[in-house]
Parts: structure tokens; sequence; C-alpha cells
């Protein structure tokens, strides 16, 4: 499984793939992007299982990354996760509409990211 | 370190009490570990399930800065230096840490200790998380916060941890 | 349930909200926590400071914008950093755009708790945190909170954009 981390923030990225390796789960590779912009050139080149994005990025916003993924057949099974300060109901309704699999608010704790990935990821490998 | 022990009686299983800046761990099969009155204190409870190996921390402030003697004397009491001996002393056991079952129990606010700006439950709860968490451990389950002192026993055999306050009992 | 707007808001429960934010924030991810303090507790603390780091964040929510910073000492923003990245504080010190980066986070994340549970459920949008060193905290114009943080000293500041619905003095 390939995943992709897409968040302006380099430390949150490392906590991401802290939770992440800690969990053992196989992972093939762990990519980070800084903006929603990078996150999709790197699909675009990549084949890529797992999206975990922020909203709030420079450049392109994950909200936008988004609506470009859901708007193509090409990302169908790329698995979408968001893990946001923004936890408005509005934005969740977005998301809801963005075949976004799960949405996970700043902050959180590190077992509930370990939830979530377990989830996700157990998904993938059925 | 090691907290006091009542022999079986009757066909119960031998208890293994721990009290405040104590630690018991055991892979002896069966018996309980068990911890009483938890106040604002925070009892870290470890399991390894295919070493059987069971372990409890009773500590009682977060940072051993507050008095390094005591600390080396008994480094129980604090969670920075007790919950590393408790995991290092499960090592010793057997546990695997990567096996391991974390669960905490306790961190409450008593009511004669709470003031505007003294909080030790809730900064012993938050202390063991940020140790566990810098060493790559997860905690499992947690009952902590709240107003109510808890007792609690771990079971040696099968890691069952029960937790009783007041009249209420539950397995975490 | 009513709909609240966002500047309806900064009033005198303001503070309360923000606090409650910060306080999420320092205890989910950064292990740590936080009480409010007075004025005269956190400026014997302040006093002690010899450089802070600012952090501050953009937000806009429909007609209202503004801007939250974070002033935090040097030493609480190398505490933070170990607790939310788990490294152990005996390694090799972190690089200061690291501790930066981190400090914008968490303004990031105040703000962001704050805004989540505050506006109405309405989405809002926020900039990228900009981190400076300063001699003292960030006074603002608006509402301004001071806590302690383990013990340390951290001034939340709150200001709303003039020309935008103005804010009322906050607790």
């Amino acid at each position: 499984m390939r995943i992709l981390i897409a968040d302006d923030s380099s430390m949150m990225r490392e906590m991401i793939k802290r939770v992440v390796k800690l969990t053992e789960i196989p992972v093939d590779e762990i990519l980070e992007a800084g903006n929603g912009a990078e996150a999709l050139a790197i699909l675009e080149s990549t084949d890529v299982q797992l999206l975990l994005t922020d909203i709030n990025m420079p450049v392109m916003s994950g909200a936008e990354l988004l609506r470009t993924l859901a708007a193509s057949d090409r990302w169908r099974g790329l698995t979408r996760v968001i893990i946001s300060t923004d936890g408005s109901a509005a934005r969740r309704e977005e998301a809801a509409g963005l075949d976004v699999r799960c949405y996970l608010e700043k902050p959180f704790r590190p077992e509930v990211l370990r939830d979530v990935f377990q989830d996700v990821a157990g998904s993938n490998r059925t | 370190m090691t907290g006091g022990a009542r022999p079986a009686a009757g066909g119960r299983p031998m208890i293994q009490v721990v009290g405040i800046g104590e630690l018991v761990v055991s892979n002896a099969g069966d018996g309980l570990i068990a911890a009483h009155a938890i106040g604002s204190c925070i009892a870290v409870c470890v399991f390894d399930p295919v070493a059987a190996v069971a372990g409890m921390l009773h500590f009682l402030l977060p940072d051993s800065a507050v008095n390094p003697a005591r600390a080396r004397q008994q480094p129980g009491v604090f969670a920075d230096t007790g919950i590393p001996l408790l995991f290092q002393t499960a090592y010793e056991h057997g546990l695997s840490k990567r096996r391991a079952i974390v669960k905490l129990v306790g961190g409450a606010e008593m009511a004669e200790t709470i003031s505007a700006t003294f909080t030790t439950g809730r900064r012993n709860a938050l202390a063991a998380r940020n140790l566990l968490w810098r060493n790559g451990v997860f905690v499992a389950a947690e009952d902590v916060g709240g107003e109510r002192a808890r007792s609690l026993q771990l079971s040696i055999r099968d890691g069952r941890l029960r937790v009783y306050s007041g009249e209420a009992c539950k397995e975490l | 349930m009513s709909s609240r707007t966002l500047p309806g808001l900064i009033g005198p429960e303001t503070g309360a909200a923000v606090f409650g934010a910060l306080r999420t924030v320092a205890e989910r991810s950064f292990f740590a926590a936080a009480e409010r303090c007075d004025e005269a507790a956190f400026d014997a603390l302040a006093a002690t400071v010899p450089a802070w780091l600012v952090s501050s964040v953009r937000f806009e929510e429909g007609e209202s914008a503004g801007s939250m910073s974070c002033s935090l000492p040097d030493a609480l923003a190398e505490r933070l950093f170990h607790a939310f990245t788990g490294r152990d504080p005996s390694e090799a010190p972190p690089a200061w755009a690291d501790v930066h980066d981190l400090v914008g986070e968490f303004a990031n994340m105040v703000c962001g708790a704050w805004l989540s549970g505050s506006a109405g459920g309405r989405t809002f949008t926020l900039g990228q945190p900009g981190v400076v060193r300063a001699r003292a905290a960030a006074a603002g114009g608006g509402l301004r909170l001071r806590v302690v943080i383990d013990d340390a000293p951290i001034a939340i500041a709150l200001e709303m954009d003039a020309g935008r619905r103005a804010a009322k003095s906050g607790a």
C-alpha cells in the first residue's frame, strides 16, 4: 500500500507518519505533499491507495484537491481521509459528497488516528 | 518496589497490592494485581497476552524534577521515572513491547485538592500519555478523570482489568 | 438551535471559547495542561522570558475576518515540539525551522478548534501561519487571553479586521 499525506505542516506530516509506522501495518511507501497541487502531481504520476489530506493548505486547498479527484474516474480506487482543524458541519457535509471515507478533526490523540488508519488500511487490504 | 501480597485462601487467587510509588510485575499465572483508592494517582497497567505477563505501576506525580532525591529512592512515585521502570521490569519478565496492552486508570480531581491552578489528576493522566507516546506505545483503554476514587484488579493470567468506583464495577 | 454568526460570538463568551479550544488542543495533541492565569501572575512569569515565538494565523468566515496569535517562550515551544512528535528530549535539539513549523501548527489548531465550535457550523478558511521571534508577547487590539501551559506563560490575542463587523471587548 502506498500512502500520500498532504498537509502544509511538516511536523504534522511527521506525526502522522509516526502513527502509521507504529501500527506495523505493511506500507510500501509514505509520500508527502505540502499543498493540494503537490499532492495532485504525485497522484498523477504514482499509484497511491490512501490519501490523508488537510483542508486549509496554500496553492491548492484540500477541498479543491478532493473536488478534482472526485470529478474523475481515474482515482475511483483511492481511499480519501480528511485530517483537518475545520470540523464545521458545512465542511463535513461537503466532504460527504466528495467520496471521503473518514473525517478526522484536529486535534486528535494518536490512538484516534491509529484507529482510523487501521480501519481504512484494513479495508484496503481486503 | 513490590507491593504486599495476600496469600490465597479458600481457593481465591493471590492478590498483590500495589501501593503509591510501587510497581508489581508477574508472570506467575494465577493471581491478581490490585490497587486501591486511586484518586489523583494513575495506575498504569500492562499485559502481554502471549507471554502472560502483567504489570501495574501506581504513581503519584508527573515529574521527578520536583524531588530528584525521592525519585532515586522510589522511582515509582513519578510518571517519568516509574513508567520506564515498569516497562523495563516487564521486559525482564518476558513482555514484548509490540504485544503490550496498556491501560490507564485514575487521574481523578479529588475534591480536597481542586483549586484554580493545581490539577494533579489531569496532569498525571497527561504525563502518562506523553511518556507512552514518546516510547511508541498506544493506550488501549482508559478510565481517567472524574471526581471519584477507583480501585482496580488486573488478572495476571488473561489481562482482564476490573475497575471499581463507588458501587459500580466495569471491565476495561 | 440558533444559527450564530462569528461576529456575534466576539463577546464575553469568546474568552471561554478560545480557552476551551486551547485546552483541548494542548491536552489531545501535546499532552499538556492549560490553565487560565491572572494578569499579575502572567506578568511575573513573562518577565523571566528572554524571547518569544509569536505565531499568527489569519482566518475568514463569511463577512468576518481577523487573526489569532499565540505567543510562547522558546522553552515551552521546544517542550511542545517533543510532546507532539514523540521525540525524546535527550536526542539532539530540533532544528528551529521544525519548532517554528510546530508552533505555527499549534496556532492553526487552536484557531481552527475555536472556529469549528463558534462559527455556527459554517466553513472557514485559515491562512498559512507565520512565526516570528519577538521580545514580548503579541498584545493584540481585541481579546487577550493569559494562560499557563505546564506552568509556562502563553498569550493568545484575537483581533478582528477593521471595516468588518467590529469585535466587542472580550473576557
